[in-house]
């Protein structure tokens, strides 16, 4: 029997006829070359599909390591009384094989053992890895049934965490044990398929992943015959493996893979092939099983994400403002745990206190006043200042609440206690808007004889956003910031390039940044599970959240590092003001109080970098109007 | 000076015996010692930790401490006074600095840290002032967190994303 067609070099290899060795029949559904038998190997007796050899190749490499670190008792156990039918199948002896050397590593592993694969049909290799269920004409099915087999087992995993997650509630029929799928595929694995698609529907998740089901049911209503046992071997050991693999090759090792992972995702949705990115994120999350330290937990964020952005499960809240009770809990840990924004404030205020030397009415722009935390220093410097403390007002902006409370005027009162109790006069005033563009000069009530300060903390990047008319609010912005012509204008933003034009671009990007800050969080000396930490990680995680799932006016993590900002400001008619030597001082001094020994400050052309081991993560700087 | 006071303060009754309630006799005492002796004596017992928290001898190991007459002033002193304390203000703030001074074995600070310490230690007050604020809004907040880590593994994540993007392969799932 003559191969198919296929091309060039495949054909030589599905080659049947070997020096007269016996035949195997090629697969009866047309000899498309990937069903056809892998000829060299068919000479040393084994039924191997050729669309199979990488696969194989790699489960017995796998196997390799897995003997390698099995004890005696496992390996004696598998010559005595491990069953397996037809040998010859290469790829369903290695699967078997592994099975045996790892029960109960994954739930689906004792399911796995309690089936053992049914003899082979009389039909052409019933192959029962990538079950494309050999003579039933299921052969297109060969190449995405892969796919689809991992689906039912990670998808129900998935779709829990999702809806515990998300909160998604459409009548949850599972009783949100997250065993349960183990449950399933004991039973019956087709119906349990089945079953599960009515559970889908009912709870009426999203489209793409009920779909995914139904071409499971369909698949597995087609192989029912003899492949009851075999659908479930397709879970069994492939979800198994993965988890060998973390184990055995060491945390960097199975940190290097989470990355790959996370970039063929990420490529993925690139292209736009979102079935490929949501695989992935599913053998991401069967991979994150075993944890791996700092990268498991970034990785862990970084696939949320993506998950976030492939089924279009963004909360817009989530990226206006940070106006809720949860976000100032975050951002209170966030700055207690690592010195990020007490360098912002510190650096800032030191500016600020050298450009008013010697006025006596200073008023203050906050561009986000979110708790104030900035200006008690800057209250208490400018009480120590010779001379007398001069007269401070400070306006405030913030957005709108959700549950309508002041927090602006709150926060001013308390900024005004304790101005009094260091007895500098003190004015304060809170303007509620949610986005900068729509704050107008006007509203500041600016009064004559007074020098002005404006200042802004990781607020610039916010406007960034491109409308489809072509202008964006920084342009808008920092005219009416020139307009006020302050004495001294402090901007401090993260230096990191997260606004590139491609998606692929902004996610490595960002994977190369939140990984440095998540590093500095590890050495940052707390106890590793403490709330604090955890709530610091939160903060982070919102931000990649941001910068990956959303898009358009939503995604407000615009980072851009600081040479775009100095040509944006200089085009805005700003020039820059040097930080003196005092600030970097203070800000080396500040870093002595946090125990993390890697972070560094750098001065660069005027302006101050804190970087963790010489990346640089934020960057102050000043500006005075021309 | 200092093991005398120990040795005399050692023994509970003999500091009851000498000192009685007069607690301030022991102040005056401390307040010749630096900042370690003061909190070695402040274990010896009760009486000894009461002295040993007195504002009135943190507030003279402070000064001491200070090159410049900063803290010499009645309205600084009342101001730390109304944000702590002295005894805070060392402990959380100047003590955790002096490792930065230049002089190590000097034992006076430069008037950069101390400014610092006292921007510092106004935060922290502010912050103590909000309390009530945030505690308030927070009371329903469960914490759920994604996957946390069991092991702390050494290799730092910029290694590993610069190693693997290098590397450059791709993970072969299909």
């Amino acid at each position: 029997m003559d191969p198919g067609s296929g091309s060039g070099a495949r054909a030589g290899l599905c080659s049947n006829r070997i020096n007269g060795a016996p035949m195997y029949p090629c697969n009866g559904s047309g000899g498309k070359f990937e069903s056809e038998i892998d000829g060299l190997l068919a000479n040393a007796g084994y039924t191997v599909r050729a669309s199979e050899l990488a696969h194989v190749a790699q489960r017995l490499e796998r196997l390799e390591s897995v003997m390698g670190a099995v004890q005696d008792p496992g390996l004696s156990h598998l010559a005595s009384e491990a069953v397996h039918y037809n040998p010859s199948d290469l790829a369903g002896w290695i699967e078997s094989m592994l099975g045996e050397l790892n029960p109960g590593l994954l739930d689906a592993g004792a399911v796995f053992r309690s089936q053992p694969p049914p003899p082979p049909a009389p039909a052409p290799g019933p192959a029962p890895v990538a079950g494309s269920g050999s003579g039933s004409g299921s052969a297109p099915f060969s190449d995405n049934s892969r796919l689809v087999g991992h689906a039912p087992l990670s998808e129900m995993d998935m779709d829990m965490a999702l809806m515990a997650d998300y909160g998604v509630n459409g009548g949850l029929q599972f009783n949100g044990n997250p065993h349960l799928p183990r449950a399933f595929t004991a039973e019956v694995p087709a119906a349990g398929v089945f079953s599960s698609v009515g559970e889908q529907q009912r709870r009426g998740m999203p489209n793409l992943v009920s779909a995914k089901h139904h071409r499971l049911g369909f698949q597995s209503a087609a192989c029912e015959g003899d492949d009851e046992g075999s659908s479930v071997t397709q879970w069994g050991p492939v979800q198994q493996v993965p988890a060998v693999v973390n184990g055995d090759e060491g945390a960097q090792e199975s940190g290097i893979r989470l990355v790959h992972l996370l970039m063929a995702c990420a490529e993925a949705i690139q292209r736009n092939d979102l079935k490929m990115a949501s695989s992935m994120v599913q053998e991401i999350r069967m991979m994150m099983r075993n944890p791996s330290g700092a990268m498991g937990k970034v990785a862990s964020h970084f696939v949320e994400a993506l998950a976030r952005r492939i089924y279009g499960l963004n909360s817009p809240e989530s990226s206006v403002g940070q106006a809720d009770a949860q976000s100032e809990l975050l951002y209170h840990h966030f700055y207690e745990t690592c010195p990020y924004l007490k360098f912002a404030h510190f650096t800032a205020n030191q500016a600020i206190l050298e450009a008013v030397e010697g006025h006596d009415r200073i008023h203050v722009i906050d561009f986000n006043l979110m708790h104030g935390l900035q200006w008690p220093a800057l209250i208490q410097a400018l009480a120590l200042r010779a001379g007398g403390p001069p007269f401070l007002r400070l306006t405030g902006i913030g957005p709108r609440q959700p549950d309508g409370r002041d927090v602006l005027q709150e926060i001013g009162m308390k900024l005004a206690q304790l101005a009094e109790s260091v007895n500098v006069e003190f004015d304060f005033r809170g303007v509620m808007a949610d986005k900068l563009d729509d704050v107008k000069p006007w509203m500041l009530q600016l009064r004559a004889g007074e020098v002005i300060a404006v200042n802004s903390i990781f607020q610039l990047h916010r406007l960034l956003y491109n409308d489809p008319s072509g202008s964006s609010p920084i342009d808008a912005v920092l005219k009416s910031v020139r307009s006020l012509k302050p004495k001294i204008v402090t901007v401090v933003e993260q230096e990191a390039n997260n606004n590139a034009p491609l998606f692929l671009d902004r996610f490595t990007e960002a994977l190369h940044y939140y990984s440095t800050m998540f590093d500095s969080l590890e050495a940052c000396n707390l106890p590793p599970h403490s709330t604090e930490k955890l709530l610091a990680e939160m903060y982070i995680e919102k931000e990649i959240c941001n910068i990956v799932a959303c898009e358009g006016p939503f995604r407000v993590e615009r980072h851009e590092p600081l040479s775009q900002w100095r040509m944006r400001l200089g085009s805005a008619g700003f020039r820059p003001a040097h930080l003196g030597s005092n600030a970097f001082k203070q800000a080396s001094m500040l870093l002595t109080l946090f125990s993390g020994e890697g972070f560094t400050v750098e001065e660069n052309n005027g302006s101050l970098t804190l970087g963790w081991h010489s990346r640089p993560l934020i960057s102050a700087s000043a500006w005075q109007g021309i | 000076m200092e093991s005398k006071v120990q040795k005399v303060a050692g023994n509970s009754h003999a500091s009851h015996a000498i000192f009685g309630n007069n607690v301030d006799i022991l102040e005056e005492i401390l307040k010749h010692l630096d900042a370690k002796s003061v909190g070695i004596v402040s274990c010896v017992s009760k009486g000894c930790q009461q002295a040993a928290e007195s504002e009135y001898v943190w507030k003279i190991i402070c000064t001491h401490i200070c090159p410049s007459s900063v803290f010499e002033t009645e309205r600084l002193q009342s101001r730390v006074a109304t944000m702590g304390g002295f005894k805070r203000l060392y402990t959380n703030f100047l003590h955790p600095l002096r490792s930065y001074s230049h002089h190590k074995h000097c034992s006076s600070l430069n008037e950069d840290v101390i400014r610092l310490s006292l921007s510092l230690f106004s935060v922290d007050y502010y912050e103590r002032r909000l309390e009530s604020l945030r505690t308030r809004n927070a009371s329903n907040f469960k914490i759920h967190s994604g996957i946390t880590a069991i092991d702390q593994s050494p290799d730092s994540c910029t290694d590993i994303v610069q190693k693997s993007m290098k590397e450059n392969r791709r993970a072969c799932f299909i």
